[in-house]
């Protein structure tokens, strides 16, 4: 009897234990207020009703990083969590690679974080899911209106027919044309105009090519966008629902690249580049298209001087790709206002603004007209930043961004290996391939 | 014993002893049953189309008909099988020839099992990482060879990153081996080699008819394990990995549909054609295991 009591508590011991891990296992943030009430609160009134928690609550946010990123993003929670004494943000950063994986299992789980870092290629697929919180409960008639540019919040809204704000971006970055200024003094080329053309860039290119040193640096993936574009080429079509690399200004573009490693001999074969080293950084290519992320590691380059320059262009019109980088809340966050209140403050707020620009370059129209702060940055390099700034914000283009972005790069990154490392390649066959390889991917994702 | 006695004593040991048992393998039988569950859940999981995200749809047959057209899942095939064909006899051979060296009576001959057995010890990340900057165009390995003359190798192209592979994987791996085949010589009744002996077997005939025919149930272990390792294997090739899908592996490509692309449903399909493969294989090594593998010592 005594046994059988003692194995019947045992059984109950283990059961409420196991009901306790399950309880405790769950990822999703908590609070103490209660969160529907908030959420119908919040989503009944305009911005400049939202009020703070009144309770300590805490969120979870989490986003790829590059270089700087994690340290940038600790101090702007840092200043948001002393501004706000009640909500307490829990900082996941994740490596890009990983990053989208885990997203989606963590959403999919309905334990994703309440503010998640949204990539401009690749929201739409997101907001298709309805997995994404709409922002215009928030922003609508609120304090922010105008403070951004219409275009860049374009990006975070969906669908284009009858928008609704899903993503708001947290800086605005692209990748511009880096030059090596000492090499250009060394082979006697002036700074390019904006709109320089295409034949130029190549004679240049030649000029900077020593024994020990390439002109160029042939682009991989998105880094194509800007050149690509001085083409009129585009890996899918503008509804970003097929592939466009058959078109004949895709051929063009990308014999043109293909010429200048094997035919002007200006650009290094990319198979002889080293993975693990910037050719740029080394000194073994004079100009390399690369992301503004870069700024902070180039800065600490002290062998050359180093700027950005216009993307040459072959109708007068320097092309550059650009867009932000965006924060979401998730549909199935329980703490949205305290979620708002953390991007509000990271999006809008210039003690976060401060911060975050320094990796990209400044969104906020206000800081866009401060001609101050752009000499500031300057002074910092790249001394032509408003190059890069009216590069994006005037002329800014995307490459690949589609619902397959990710299934997409690896595909054209294949394609990209055949081409560029065979001096022979069969660049139409290959690119037909391509293009097919793209649509089986439209294809399978419908 | 009477019939009333035995039903007696069943009874206490039920009544006792057996939920005691029965608590005491709940853990274990916890842990099975996530194994089963998770595999027909997957099997289930084969015939439906589903992303994780939007509800699962039936598709009946549809994704392992898919399989059939699917050229990638071939090539993840072949490579799998030319990197078991170039590791598994590289390992045998050169993880024997160190147990042969590590079995020495040699002063300090702990400290070189040590050494060798050191890269087993490490992270999979750290020796991709390594490895990474050895194959690099101008990493260590390059410079090497042409400092000595010769023209430098693309290591990590495609014609040569399943190669390059396999090389770092035989390094990672070696240390294990070795002592796998260590312990097996070790087990090997010294009193053989002194009846050889006194017959006149030269070293090389004790090692062909005593040695090798000894430790056959060791090299059958490291040849099943080091099977179904491979086709399983992961973390090197999504660390390191060459163009092209050239290194790519089954277990990396259902990663690549059920985490990358979320086709959930094709990512098990594939999952139970790699379990049907594996057991095929091992069916047919226990089956000729009884041709060449001596328990008898």
């Amino acid at each position: 009897m005594l046994t059988n009591r003692r194995y019947l508590v045992t059984m109950v011991f283990i059961l409420v234990l196991s009901l306790m891990i399950s309880a405790c296992s769950s990822g999703n943030s908590t609070n103490t207020a209660n969160d529907s009430k908030t959420d119908e609160a919040v989503n009944s009134k305009g911005n400049e009703q939202v009020a703070p928690p009144a309770e300590k609550t805490s969120i979870r946010f989490s986003t790829w990083y590059g270089q700087g990123d994690i340290e940038i993003w600790e101090e702007v929670i840092s200043r948001f969590e002393s501004e706000n004494p009640n909500i307490k943000v829990n900082f996941e950063p994740v490596d890009w690679g990983t990053y989208w994986q885990k997203l989606l299992t963590q959403l999919a789980s309905k334990s994703a974080p309440d503010v998640i870092g949204m990539h401009v290629g690749l929201v739409y697929d997101y907001i298709n899911k309805d997995q994404l919180e709409s922002l215009d409960a928030y922003i609508e008639g609120g304090k922010h209106q105008n403070k951004l540019a219409d275009a860049i919040l374009d990006e975070g809204r969906w669908p284009k027919d009858a928008p609704k704000q899903y993503a708001l971006p947290w800086r605005n970055t692209g990748e511009p044309l880096f030059v090596n200024l000492t090499a250009f003094k060394e082979a006697g080329i002036e700074y390019p105009e904006n709109g320089w053309t295409i034949e130029e860039f190549v004679e240049a290119s030649r000029k900077l090519t020593t024994s020990d040193r390439y002109g160029f640096r042939a682009p991989l993936w998105t880094s194509n966008g800007g050149l690509a574009a001085a083409f009129g080429a585009e890996p899918v079509t503008a509804d970003k629902l097929q592939s466009d690399y058959n078109s004949p200004e895709m051929l063009e573009y990308k014999t043109f690249i293909h010429d200048l490693i094997w035919n002007e001999k200006v650009s290094p074969v990319p198979k002889d580049l080293d993975s693990t080293i910037d050719p740029f950084i080394a000194g073994k290519v004079a100009m390399t298209i690369g992301g503004a992320w870069n700024f902070p590691s180039y800065r600490g380059i002290e062998n050359f001087e180093w700027d950005v320059a216009p993307m040459p262009s072959k109708d007068g019109i320097s092309k550059t790709r650009g867009g932000p980088d965006m924060i979401s809340v998730t549909k199935d966050s329980k703490n949205k206002e305290a979620a708002w209140k953390f991007m509000e403050f990271a999006v809008y707020d210039q003690r976060a603004q401060e911060l975050l620009r320094s990796t990209g370059m400044p969104m906020l129209n206000e800081d866009l007209s401060n001609n101050e702060l752009i000499q500031e940055i300057a002074a910092q390099k790249p001394e032509h930043i408003q190059v890069f700034l009216d590069g994006i914000s005037k002329d800014g283009i995307g490459y690949g961004f589609s619902q397959i972005f990710l299934q997409n790069q690896k595909l054209e990154l294949d394609a990209d290996f055949l081409i560029m490392n065979d001096p022979d390649a069969d660049i139409k066959s290959l690119l037909e391939t391509l293009h097919e390889q793209v649509n089986a991917e439209f294809k399978k994702n419908q | 014993m009477s019939n009333v006695q035995v039903h007696n004593t069943r009874k206490k040991l039920w009544g006792s002893e057996a939920k005691w048992a029965l608590l005491l393998l709940l853990p274990s039988l916890v842990g099975i049953g996530l194994v089963y569950f998770s595999a027909l859940y997957g099997l289930g999981m084969s015939f439906t189309s589903w992303d994780i995200v939007q509800k699962a749809e039936w598709v009946g047959t549809t994704n392992y008909e898919t399989m059939i057209e699917d050229d990638l899942i071939w090539k993840a095939l072949r490579n799998t099988l030319v990197y078991l064909f170039i590791t598994i006899p590289a390992k045998l051979i050169i993880g024997l020839s160190i147990a042969f060296l590590l079995n020495q009576k040699l002063r300090g001959i702990s400290l070189f099992r040590l050494t060798y057995f050191f890269p087993t010890a490490c992270s999979v990340v750290a020796i991709a990482f390594v490895w990474g900057y050895l194959y690099g165009t101008q990493g260590f390995l390059n410079q090497l060879l042409e400092s000595i003359g010769l023209s430098k190798v693309y290591w990590m192209d495609a014609d040569h990153a399943l190669g390059s592979i396999a090389i770092m994987t035989l390094w990672g791996s070696m240390g294990y081996i070795a002592l796998l085949f260590l312990a097996g010589l070790q087990n090997i009744p010294t009193e053989y080699y002194e009846a050889s002996r006194v017959d006149g077997a030269s070293k090389f005939q004790q090692m062909l008819n005593i040695t090798l025919p000894l430790i056959t149930p060791t090299t059958f272990f490291i040849v099943i394990t080091q099977v179904i390792g491979a086709f399983q294997m992961f973390g090197e090739v999504y660390l390191l990995s060459g163009p092209l899908n050239s290194t790519l592996m089954i277990v990396q490509y259902i990663f690549n549909e059920a985490f990358q692309a979320f086709r959930m449903g094709y990512a098990s399909a594939i999952s139970y054609l790699l379990i049907i493969i594996i057991f095929i294989i091992t069916v047919i090594q226990l089956k000729l295991q009884k041709r060449w593998v001596n328990y008898d010592l």
